[in-house]
């Protein structure tokens, strides 16, 4: 067992009030949805414990699944497990589901929330324990490319190279899918594709995600998955497709700090230009193979 | 479900009634586990659950790296955190000796020879002032060049002498343990061998992924002794001489208490280490004191160590094996049990065959790897692979049948072996037979949907457990009520062992099994039985109590003679009764029977008889072994207490555009009598199916610099309820042996039959696995795990 350090809570009744907090404590604050990376993140005590974890799990109208004009809507806070038995869901962005359903086991599931699924850190095994102080903590140097790398990117890579761990995210990016952002400065829309950058995400620290809007239910849809182990398992490398109005999109998980994304075409020419590392040269078969697969 | 077969028991059955025994009405029975119940709600007595008021939490702050130098370590801050009772260093005089073999510090405080070792230690109110402190723990090290090869530490000349001074066995500085094994002339039998085959397996470390990591309670009582819980798999052992030797107590002022059952052990918790720190903290403090190790504590503290094999076997064209020459290179920070795991690996390659010639070399060297203990069978799976990977590529060279070419050189009952032991109780063919036969049963191999390939394996395995015969004793308290106590020590790991041995007991005595009890095992009234260690007390704990239950009924029936007007020998006993052979009627209660008190009316309230030291017939000790040659000298000594077998069979499923694998259909089986079938199949599919699968596919250890990486149950990935074939593709196999050259006794070479069946079915899972991805992938891969890296690199495809 591990214990936590102290730290504040504080549960939010309101979307404001919840930025005017995160805002207050610039950057020494989190977010807390379901709590499941987080407070391993606080257990473990690999990045310093925050001074206060914002809930908004209280605030109304934050979790549900609805369609609205032809476009999915979910609530930020709207469990993994919600998603997996939601039947609209299951009928029509079956890519989704089945991109929550094999991403982590049952219990967890039932805890994480879609925003904080999206929002996870990076499961890089240096910068998920204290001993090594890598650069995305701060740190001067990257452990990767000298040290065990199995799992980590094989393109896009700058200075870090831990991949993108959602696997919502995937299927999301291939649906075009976007987030609602809302900080103390108002809101916008942000596509799912261009969430992540290379030490994180684009949201800053008084923004929070408040909901994923998919805008048109595929024509075609596939998720992929490749892993060591069946259940309880980050991607090696997952793939997505979907095709819409406005053609196939298909989407890379795994691979790189940020999601690979665009046309078939566009895809295969970013994995042509991978530059993998000293041990994870079978992530360009693999990432080759799967692009092939989901776009059959 | 798939197959479940076990053999028939009938002969067996009239031989044991014949003996006296209940006729196999409690043993070789489906009992359920008698544990079951707390198991599920978690009331048993885990250690875990042992709390005591003002209990203390210990925690070790413990060394990241793989190897450096201590340069200074600063507690001040530490000590002042509220809540913090204690820090402790090397330079507090409990904490300054050596563990184990002497090589290994109780706490470091110059060098650190691999990542966990403990530098410090904090005994606080809770676990948040404990878990500040260790933060606040100041260490700086010099980090020093590491090796992790057992091979390269092995090399006379090194890259790093790892100790001072360097132990120097065999003219090699690191290596400080070498076990031979020399028969017949090798040069000559391999020049004269038609086909051979060489290869270099390796299987490195993997930890042992016990369900709750270690943990242990200590209390001072006040007159100078104190009380340990300890989550271990033995007690009288190693752990209790260790705490009390550690401390500096005799061991009568240590009450040593083993848990109920133990949470898991798979050869991690012999030593019982965390029991060490505890009672340290008692006594110092005064207080009870709590070690509980965290996951990541569970998963570093000890592991398998690295085995580098060099192995080369070779045959006549008629597949008539000719000659093996096998090395090992084991290695890990401290001495601990490597020498017991080569001598294993030398018992192991000496069977199941018959070969003409057999060099062993085992060289076990210090390395930077992470620490060791026994593991998962004690070196049998880690050799079988060895032989059986080889012994399938010779098949193939051959053009034989694997099936065939093994039949054809298995030892034969009572035929002595490659350390000249007598060979007892061979059930491999039959075994391997059955196994090959429900293999057969699966059909053709199926049709999948591209790029999925399939493919199918087969091994066979040994598990000799190694061990004296001279140490086993049980006590067993007859009640006025027709109960009976067993007084043991050795723990149920989750076996099953609590059920087994009250069944034992109910067969020996043919009373129901709700009749039987068996008491917390603790050093102050149990005897040192035997230890739950390679899969040995089933076996040795099951002679001290037939053994028992016969010295009770002579006993017994002595004094019931004259009060039934028969002779001893004409008496029987069933349901608490005793009674002449065949004539219910004039039956009267073992409570009549109990001797008297001299000068007190009427039998004493309760009885209590012992039994134990096995020997058996064929045993004419002590005999002894060539040190230099590992041959067994005098006509019958035998280092191996018994021989056990095993086969597996699998089908597996090869993504060759991803490198998944995934098992689909699985068949294991073992030969022996099965004290209760149940927990046997319940060892086939979790000891040898899911922990082989997991070894040979999922658990990779990944390290930098001798600084693991896989320190969570998400990095090191033992398999899940997803990763094992469907119920209706697993079949397992019983296969009844008894041994042909021991007549008709019952007790003899294993008690009623019944082997241990543990850890050591695993022996042919990884190699059985392993055959079937090159029968898939048509590449041979030797070192495990296969993960999809592996796969695709051996795919040319990274
Ligand atoms: C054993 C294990 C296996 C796993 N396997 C997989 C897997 O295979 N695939 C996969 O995709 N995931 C996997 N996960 C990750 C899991 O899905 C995430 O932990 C979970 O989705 C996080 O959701 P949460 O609501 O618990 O987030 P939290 O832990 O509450 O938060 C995570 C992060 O997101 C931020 N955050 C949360 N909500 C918002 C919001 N609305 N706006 C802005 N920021 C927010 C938090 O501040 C925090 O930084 C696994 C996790 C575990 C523990
Ligand atoms: S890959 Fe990123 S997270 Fe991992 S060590 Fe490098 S910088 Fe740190």
């Amino acid at each position: 067992m591990k214990a936590i350090a102290a730290y504040k809570y504080y549960d939010a009744e309101t979307l404001q009030e919840a930025c005017a907090t995160l805002n207050q404590y610039a950057g020494k604050a989190q977010v807390l949805g379901g709590g499941t990376d987080l407070i391993d993140w606080m257990k473990r005590r690999f990045m310093p414990t925050p001074d206060i974890l914002v809930n908004i799990k209280k605030i109304p109208g934050l979790s549900g699944i609805k369609e609205e004009g032809g476009a999915l809507k979910i609530g930020a806070t709207t469990t993994l497990t919600d998603i997996i038995e939601n039947s609209t869901v299951q009928s029509k962005y079956k890519a989704l589901a089945d991109a929550a359903m094999k991403g982590p086991a049952p219990p967890i599931r039932n805890m994480a929330t879609i925003a904080g699924n999206l929002c996870q850190h990076v499961r890089c095994w240096y910068y998920r324990w204290p001993d090594w102080y890598c650069y995305r903590k701060g740190g001067p140097i990257c452990f990767a490319p000298a040290g065990r790398n199995i799992a980590h990117a094989i393109m896009e890579q700058k200075v870090c190279n831990a991949v993108v761990a959602s696997d919502p995210a995937t299927a999301l990016a291939a649906m075009n899918a976007s987030v609602t952002v809302q900080g103390t400065g108002g809101t916008r829309e942000v596509a799912v594709k261009d969430l992540y950058v290379v030490l994180g995400t684009i949201l800053k620290p008084d923004e929070i995600i408040t909901t994923v809007t998919v805008p048109e239910a595929p024509s075609k849809q596939a998720f992929l998955k490749s892993r060591v182990r069946n259940a309880v398992d980050f991607a090696l490398v997952s793939a997505a497709a979907a095709t819409t109005s406005k053609g196939t999109t298909v989407a890379l998980g795994g691979v790189a700090p940020i999601l690979v994304a665009g046309s078939p075409d566009d895809v295969n020419a970013a994995i042509g230009k991978a530059a993998p590392l000293s041990e994870n040269k079978y992530k360009v078969s693999v990432a080759k193979a799967m692009v092939k697969r989901v776009t059959a | 479900m798939g197959k479940r077969f076990v053999g028939d028991l009938t002969q067996f059955k009239d031989k044991m009634a014949q003996y006296g025994y209940s006729g196999l009405r409690y043993f070789g029975q489906r009992v359920d586990d008698v544990n079951g119940p707390g198991i599920v709600t978690g009331t048993i007595g885990w250690t875990f659950n042992v709390s005591l008021p003002g209990m203390l939490v210990g925690k070790l702050k413990r060394n990241p790296y793989g190897h450096a130098k201590i340069t200074s370590i600063d507690t001040s801050k530490a000590e002042r955190i509220s809540g913090v009772v204690f820090v402790g260093t090397a330079k507090h005089p409990m904490f300054a000796g050596k563990l184990m073999f002497g090589d290994e510090p109780v706490l470091c405080d110059k060098e650190v020879w691999s990542n966990n070792d403990p530098v410090a230690i904090v005994a606080a109110e809770t676990l948040e002032a404990a878990e500040d402190a260790l933060d606040a723990i100041d260490v700086k090290y010099e980090e020093l060049p590491v090796e992790m090869d057992p091979e390269a530490a092995a090399s006379p000349s090194p890259s790093v002498v790892q100790k001072s001074p360097p132990p120097n066995k065999q003219g090699r500085p690191n290596c400080f343990t070498y076990v031979p094994l020399i028969y017949g002339d090798l040069d000559k039998e391999m020049a004269a061998s038609d086909v051979t085959v060489e290869m270099n397996p390796e299987l490195p470390p993997d930890p042992h992924g016990t369900p709750a990591p270690m943990s242990a309670v200590a209390v001072w009582n006040g007159d100078g002794s104190i009380s340990v819980w300890d989550d271990v798999q033995n007690i009288h052992a190693v752990p209790w001489p260790t705490v009390a030797g550690m401390v500096g107590l005799a061991q009568e002022m240590v009450h040593f208490h083993g848990p109920e059952v133990c949470a898991g052990g798979f050869g991690g918790k012999n030593a019982g280490i965390a029991g060490v720190y505890a009672a340290m903290l008692t006594i110092i403090t005064h207080r009870p004191a709590r070690v509980l190790y965290d996951r990541t504590e569970g998963l570093l503290h000890v592991s398998r160590p690295n085995w580098k094999w060099k192995i080369k076997i070779g045959a006549k064209k008629d597949g008539t094996l000719t000659a093996i020459q096998a090395t090992a290179y084991i290695g890990g920070p401290y001495g601990r049990f490597l020498g017991g795991l080569l001598e294993r690996a030398r018992n192991g390659i000496t069977g199941s065959y018959r070969w003409k010639a057999v060099k062993y070399d085992g060289y076990a060297s210090y390395t930077n790897a992470q620490n060791t203990l026994s593991y998962r069978g004690y070196s049998s799976p880690e050799t079988c692979y060895a032989v059986e990977l080889a012994i399938d590529e010779l098949a193939k060279k051959l053009g034989m049948d694997n099936l065939d070419l093994r039949l054809k050189n298995y030892l034969n009952e009572g035929e002595r072996n490659a350390m000249n032991e007598i060979f007892r109780s061979m059930g491999e063919p039959g075994v391997a037979k059955k196994i090959r036969e429900f293999m057969d049963a699966w059909g053709p191999k199926p049709s999948v949907p591209d790029p999925w390939v399939v493919g199918r394996g087969f091994s066979g395995g040994n598990k000799y457990t190694q061990g004296t015969m001279i140490t086993n004793t049980a006590h067993l308290k007859f009640k006025g009520n027709g109960t009976v106590e067993i007084i043991t020590d050795s723990m149920d790991l989750g076996t099953g062992l609590n059920t087994v041995w009250r069944q034992f007991v109910a067969e020996g005595l043919n009373i129901p099994i709700e009749k039987t009890v068996k008491l917390e095992v603790n050093t102050d009234y149990a005897p040192f039985t035997t230890c739950s260690y390679s899969s040995m007390a089933t076996f040795h704990g099951g002679y001290a109590l037939v053994n028992a239950t016969m010295n009770a009924k002579k006993l017994l029936f002595a004094n019931a003679a004259p009060i039934l007007k028969a002779k001893p020998e004409d008496l029987e006993t069933k349901d608490g009764k005793i009674m002449v052979k065949g004539k219910p009627e004039g039956a009267i209660p073992w409570s009549q029977a109990f001797p008297a008190i001299p000068g007190q009316p009427g039998p004493a309230e309760e009885l209590m008889v012992s039994g134990g030291i096995y020997a058996p017939d064929d045993y004419q000790g002590p005999g002894k072994m060539d040190p230099a040659t590992s041959q067994c000298l005098g006509p019958y000594f035998r280092s191996v207490l018994f021989h056990s077998h095993q086969a597996n069979a699998a089908e597996v499923f090869v993504n060759k555009e991803t490198g998944e694998v995934r098992v689909n259909k699985w068949a294991g089986g073992c030969d022996l009598i099965p004290a209760n079938p149940t927990n046997v199949e319940g060892q086939l599919e979790g000891g040898s199916l899911v922990m082989g699968l997991g070894t040979t596919l999922t658990e990779a250890r990944w390290q930098d610099k001798g600084m693991y990486l896989g320190k969570s149950y998400l990095d090191w990935k033992i398999p899940t309820v997803m990763d094992i074939p469907k119920v209706d593709n697993v079949d397992t196999a019983l296969v009844p042996v008894w041994g042909e050259a021991h007549g008709d006794n019952p007790r003899i070479d294993a008690p009623f039959g019944a082997k241990g069946t543990a850890e050591g079915v695993q022996a042919p899972t990884a190699p059985c696995i392993a055959n079937a991805v090159a029968d898939a992938i048509g590449v041979r891969l030797t070192t495990i795990p296969f993960t999809p890296d592996v796969i695709l690199k051996a795919l040319g495809k990274a």
